[in-house]
């Protein structure tokens, strides 16, 4: 099954994030092969138009590209995907840091808690 | 034209319990009455005139068989009228299928009718000259009476496909039946017109010519009067033909334009 | 394309419709949302040529509706009322028969994708699977104009999920406008381009649901709530 979409932002937009994050993961890896515009709008279950603009903003992006007659597929330029793995960063971040500071938390704070997180995690997976 | 005999079909077998609840019908009274004529004694006879007046019901059949298959259409009107062909093909395939039940059901009774005559000994003192062309005569009368009152049947339900979009099929029924009164009789006024005459009283058929020899032993002298009294007129087929095929007209109209699901 | 220039639909006194206006382009879905008794129904029959206009003009692809507009327009009603002396297979023989736009290979390929025996009697089948059937016959014609009557009403999720897939594996969307009227907005606002509110028999909002998304910030759920107050 699917999981669902948020209904307050566009479909289109949060299909491209998904099949960013689906990069990052290396479920989807340079020169893969993009399911059809229809495949895809089953498998998620939105509307062929949507996927067909998700496609084109991916597209935009340089993040795929598409042979004519062949599909869609993932971008094998390395500095491209470099490029959107860092801007995801960013993204992620600064959404992180911008509930923090929402919430009344100082940047040491921030990066206080952080650091001392991280370093919990690690012990916990090495033990 | 293919797609007009995929519709026949489906009315043919939409129809089919009309058309099988007439012959069963039939069976029952003619079980019953060929029983009390078997304790008389006059099982054939008996048997014989439940044909006939069977036979001579034929006139409503065409009109029962529509109501039947307009009435089961009713419910699903959308399903109905949400085809490509015009209301005419929609009208003429219930037609075609009442008319090949008509047929059928007939050539049935009439059979039965042909055998329990045979066997009917008391009819055979009579003198039965021109019987056959007496039943073709009787026959097609039988079936363009049929077709005409299923016609003018149609136009009226037609009328009360209307009258049911603003209000509850009992109302809509006795409005209907209200315009029907109405209509005919100003249709009775009509043919009491000299217009009337005129478009109908032209090109009269002698019948006793057609049935010349065509006697009963009995009361004949009053029966040829009754055809005296009543001559036939060419123009009496064709004016009703026409009124029968201008309402038809007008239903298919009223189908295409009018109707409202 | 479907075009509604000024239409009202009057039932005795009371309006069914008022002054509405609607253009709707190809290649789209679009869902007509509003409460019952709010004129969703009435404004597909309207498109379909079932019922007509009181005043105003309906054209589709510049033809005026009309009855026999059937043969540009592949209509789903909200009832499931089909001929009970029929099985499956041949209630969709019969529409093959009368639609020459009919497909039975694509027909064919719905009723396994939505697991209709074919030789199940229509007395017998559950109402999703009659819910399943119309999606059968109305998905299978190769027709421009697409108009569905609640199509999910009722139905239990399972069921609803096999529609809206359907909805996405077999319409094509180069061609087609699909039309389709839901008071259940969440089960089929993730494959809607457009999305018109109607209250009362008149519209009250026509928005690409994308775009109300990013403008907005508002799923069509909000949107609706704050259109109806």
């Amino acid at each position: 099954m699917t999981d669902t979409f948020h209904s307050a932002q566009p479909i289109y937009y949060q299909l491209a994030e998904r099949i960013h994050r689906q990069i990052l993961r290396g479920e989807l890896k340079p020169g893969d092969k993009l399911p059809s515009v229809r495949e895809m709008g089953i498998q998620s279950n939105v509307n062929p138009n949507t996927v067909q603009r998700t496609y084109r903003e991916l597209e935009g992006m340089k993040i795929v590209y598409t042979k004519r007659g062949q599909g869609t597929f993932v971008t094998e330029d390395q500095d491209i995907l470099n490029q959107m793995r860092e801007r995801l960063k960013q993204k992620e971040i600064s959404q992180f840091v911008h509930g923090m500071h929402e919430m009344g938390y100082t940047d040491e704070e921030i990066e206080s808690g952080l650091k001392a997180f991280l370093r919990r995690r690690k012990g916990e997976q090495s033990e | 034209m293919s797609a007009w005999w995929h519709l026949t079909k489906k009315e043919l077998r939409l129809g089919l319990p009309a058309f099988l609840l007439i012959l069963i019908t039939f069976a029952v009274i003619l079980g019953v009455v060929s029983y009390i004529g078997y304790r008389a004694g006059f099982l054939w006879e008996a048997a014989t005139i439940v044909s006939v007046l069977a036979l001579g019901g034929h006139i409503f059949y065409l009109a029962y068989y529509l109501l039947y298959s307009l009435e089961k259409e009713r419910k699903k009107l959308h399903l109905w009228l949400h085809n490509p062909q015009p209301g005419y093909a929609l009208l003429l395939a219930k037609i075609a299928a009442g008319l090949i039940t008509l047929i059928v059901s007939m050539l049935i009774i009439g059979t039965l009718l042909l055998i329990s005559f045979n066997l009917a000994e008391n009819f055979h003192q009579m003198e039965w000259s021109h019987s056959t062309q007496l039943a073709v005569f009787g026959i097609l009368h039988i079936m363009m009476l049929s077709v005409n009152i299923a016609v003018y049947f149609i136009f009226f339900w037609m009328i009360f496909l209307l009258i049911n979009r603003f209000t509850n099929g009992f109302f809509s029924f006795i409005l209907t039946l209200i315009i029907f009164l109405i209509s005919m009789s100003l249709y009775g006024w009509f043919m009491e017109t000299t217009v009337y005459e005129a478009l109908t009283m032209w090109g009269e058929i002698n019948l006793l010519n057609i049935l010349s020899g065509f006697e009963f032993n009995f009361s004949s002298d009053a029966f040829m009067a009754e055809f005296d009294t009543m001559p036939l007129y060419l123009g009496n087929y064709v004016f009703e033909a026409s009124v029968t095929v201008l309402l038809f007209l007008a239903a298919s109209w009223l189908l295409d334009r009018k109707v409202e699901v | 394309m479907i075009k509604l220039d000024n239409v009202s639909k009057k039932f005795m006194t009371k309006y069914a419709l008022r002054d509405v206006n609607l253009e709707l382009t190809n290649g789209k879905i679009i869902g007509l949302v509003g409460e019952n008794g709010s004129g969703k129904s009435t404004t597909l029959k309207l498109i379909a040529g079932l019922i007509r206009p009181s005043q105003g003009m309906i054209t589709i692809n510049g033809v005026q509706a009309h009855r026999q507009i059937a043969s540009q327009v592949s209509y789903l009603s909200e009832l499931d009322e089909y001929y009970g002396f029929y099985n499956v297979g041949q209630t969709i023989d019969f529409f093959a028969t009368q639609f020459p736009d009919f497909s039975r290979d694509k027909a064919e390929q719905i009723r396994s994708f939505m697991q209709l025996e074919r030789n199940a009697k229509l007395k017998h089948l559950s109402k999703g699977n009659r819910g399943r059937l119309k999606i059968v016959l109305t998905l299978s014609r190769d027709v421009p104009v697409i108009l569905m009557d609640e199509p999910l009403s009722g139905l239990d999720p399972m069921v609803r999920d096999s529609i809206v897939k359907s909805l996405i594996s077999f319409i094509d969307l180069e061609k087609q406008v699909v039309l389709i009227t839901t008071h259940e907005v969440r089960e089929v606002e993730m494959i809607l381009d457009e999305v018109i509110a109607i209250k009362d028999g008149q519209i009250i909002g026509h928005h690409n649901v994308d775009q109300l998304r990013a403008e907005k910030n508002m799923g069509i759920v909000e949107w609706m709530a704050e259109a109806y107050e």
